[in-house]
């Protein structure tokens, strides 16, 4: 009885064609960094923290017909837009600067609810404005990282406040005590790292309950060891802190955390020692904190050169890598089991902190200390070889692409006196400080790299610091945006630039991209803000009149 | 205290005849060295001529620059933080007889 069979499997057959169809750009499920296709769901979009979005309805050939399809306007300009979105099933959840929520309909753009934070007035004596790189979901609860060191919750569906905690020392022992990035949800545990250094205080990294909000447990980023802090007073404002979400290894159940610089930046003489844990790549427990290894990256760091960037995990020859990029310019090549070193190189041409890093051992080779009172000029500059904004890997074409600053600084050190009510005053442990370009060479670069190897394929360079992070996609395509407000989409092979617009205000943020009924969007978030875009326009005039924006902009296909 | 009350108080406070005299070398260099100590220059630049200019301007008034420094001032992107109880007003004087100096003659 062939006819009601075949007429079964037909229909079956129909409602599975339909269903992947309904997955709007149907892709196989083929490996790292293609599930859950539609969605921006974390804040490097999967676990392993590539910024890579299998969409490819927007691809090489019809990109130079992207054109808007809706704008949102946050509100509060101050800080500027520097978050990177989180988008699941058709709503964008976004936070503006640093004290407001929305969730926003991702056809249209039109706000579904906002939640606006009240921050601790203190914040008005910090040294930046409030500002946020994003916000988690999940539990059916927003989470939400503030200004003022306090982890709280919120209804996804209506805003509402669930529970609200202060997580950090804010208002007490530690002004620059914030939570400047979102956390990462494990199971019911958030993870939250606290930002530090350059204020008086010593950073912490805290497992919260998602559920409750109650406090799991502590890791001080400041080990508790007279021979790695010669100076009791100097370990009590270490610096250190976690300033940047994590990486979770499903696999390994292991959560990956870089630290912060140790303070002062220049002035190290009240803290001989090889300064644990601050410029180190941590991997702990998450549901405990137990520190599973450590690899401190700089030793007793008098450049300010902060771990604190994203761990990318990457499979490569049967071997389960980390790459971790330092903000010295480095690029470490780990094991993702213990630390051990696969390789060393370095992303950036222009340094003299040392003669370079040996790529077996990863010690630095004939370091190039300042000296207490005599001028130095050490490259890269404190802005770092690339800012905190992410370089994104594409698993189609094997590449990072990620931006590379060539900076360097100079100053002179001198003692520097912790004082935990100076909320704005910097812990540069110098005088006379200034940020130089490096004379003949254009300042900034996005570059094509192998992440292993660090063999380069194609770089774009301008003589401006590229300030946002990059998206790369199933479309074989990269987006990067500048801090005058252009954005560009590259061929990911090539580098060949195929469409760029200009969104009005610079970009420091995360742009992502997602789907829904079937139509992919890049979104951007475009707005100026942060340190290095208040103060990078006394070397890049052409920065000084970019307005303030808290802008979010769809583009999309006909 | 209401915001705009405290505005209103610190105009008051800022009459010419409450102003100390903001030429005294001694409040200039007193100024110039809480501009070090503090890391003015880092947002301001070394002799305030960084991103966020201070030198070689005319459009600066002293009360303005009090108000700005202790009540910190927000426009656009920019936001300048608030110094009032991490610096006394004495100190907030010197500083401002610093950046008045900095201006054109």
């Amino acid at each position: 009885m062939h006819g009601p069979r075949l007429g079964i499997a037909l229909i079956i057959g129909v409602a599975l064609a339909g269903a992947m169809l309904n997955c709007s750009n149907a892709i196989a499920q083929a490996g790292p960094g293609d599930e859950d296709p539609n969605n921006w769901p974390l804040y490097h979009r999967t676990n392993n923290g590539w910024r890579y979005s299998p969409l490819d309805q927007i691809n090489k050939d019809n990109v130079g017909h992207l054109h808007v399809a809706w704008i949102h306007h946050g509100g509060d300009l101050a800080g500027g837009m520097q978050e990177t979105p989180i988008v699941i099933d058709g709503v964008i959840y976004s936070m503006t600067a640093g004290s407001r929520v929305a969730a926003i309909d991702a056809r249209t753009g039109k706000e579904i609810w906002h939640h606006e934070i009240k921050l601790n007035p203190l914040t008005g004596k910090s040294s930046v404005p409030p500002f946020s790189r994003g916000v988690t979901v999940g539990r059916g609860k927003v989470f939400v990282p503030t200004s003022d060191g306090r982890a709280i919750a919120l209804n996804q569906q209506t805003g509402d406040e669930i529970w609200s905690i202060q997580l950090t020392d804010y208002n007490k022992d530690c002004a620059s005590c914030i939570l400047p990035s979102p956390p990462i949800l494990v199971g019911d545990i958030l993870i939250f790292g606290s930002a530090v250094a350059e204020i008086a205080s010593a950073g912490k990294i805290y497992g919260v309950n998602a559920d409750t909000g109650k406090t799991q447990w502590q890791f001080d980023t400041i080990k508790k060891d007279s021979e790695s802090w010669s100076t009791p007073e100097a370990a009590r404002y270490g610096g250190g802190g976690a300033w940047l979400p994590g990486t979770y290894d499903a696999a390994s159940d292991t959560v990956f955390y870089g630290t912060a610089n140790p303070a002062a930046n220049s002035w190290g003489e009240d803290r001989k020692g090889d300064n644990l844990y601050t410029d180190s790549l941590l991997a702990f427990e998450p549901t405990t904190g137990n520190l599973k290894w450590y690899r401190q990256e700089i030793e007793h760091d008098l450049w300010d050169y902060d771990s604190a960037y994203e761990a990318l995990l990457i499979d490569r020859n049967g071997k389960k890598l980390l790459v971790h990029l330092n903000k010295s310019g480095f690029v470490f090549v780990m094991n993702r089991q213990d630390g051990s070193l696969e390789n060393v190189w370095p992303a950036v041409e222009t340094y003299n902190f040392a003669k370079g890093i040996d790529p077996k051992t990863g010690r630095l080779i004939e370091r190039n200390d300042p000296v207490p009172g005599k001028p130095f000029l050490a490259c890269p500059s404190m802005w770092g070889a690339r800012s905190w904004n992410h370089g994104a890997y594409n698993p189609k074409t094997g590449l990072w692409y990620t931006n590379v600053l060539e900076l360097c600084d100079s100053g002179i050190p001198v003692v520097d006196q912790a004082d935990p009510h100076g909320y704005a005053v910097l812990r540069l442990g110098a005088k006379d400080f200034e940020v130089k370009k490096v004379p003949g060479k254009p300042a900034g670069r996005l570059d094509a790299r192998d992440p292993v190897t660090g063999k380069r394929k194609w770089t774009y360079e301008v003589d401006l610091p590229l300030l946002g992070s990059v998206l790369t996609t199933g479309g074989d395509l990269v987006f990067n945006g500048d801090p005058l407000g252009i954005v560009r989409a590259f061929d990911g092979d090539s580098g060949q630039i195929l469409w760029s617009f200009n969104t009005g205000s610079g970009l420091r943020s995360g742009i992502v991209s997602y789907a829904v009924d079937g139509k992919q969007y890049i979104l951007v978030p475009s707005g100026r803000g942060s340190f290095a875009a208040t103060l990078l326009p006394s070397l890049f005039p052409e920065m000084s009149d970019v307005p303030g924006a808290a802008t979010l902009i769809a583009f999309t296909l006909d | 205290m209401s915001c705009g009350a405290l505005l209103a108080c610190m105009l008051a406070l800022a009459r010419a005849d409450d102003i100390p005299n903001l030429k005294d070398p001694d409040m200039i260099t007193a100024g110039s060295q809480l501009f070090q100590e503090k890391q003015c220059a880092y947002c301001h630049g070394q002799g305030g001529s960084g991103a966020i200019r201070l030198a070689g301007r005319s459009d600066l008034e002293a009360a303005y620059i009090f108000e700005t420094i202790a009540e910190g001032r927000v426009k656009g992107a920019l936001r300048m933080p608030s110094w009032r109880g991490v610096l006394t007003d004495d100190q907030i004087w010197q500083a401002t007889a610093y950046i008045m100096s900095l201006s054109k003659p």
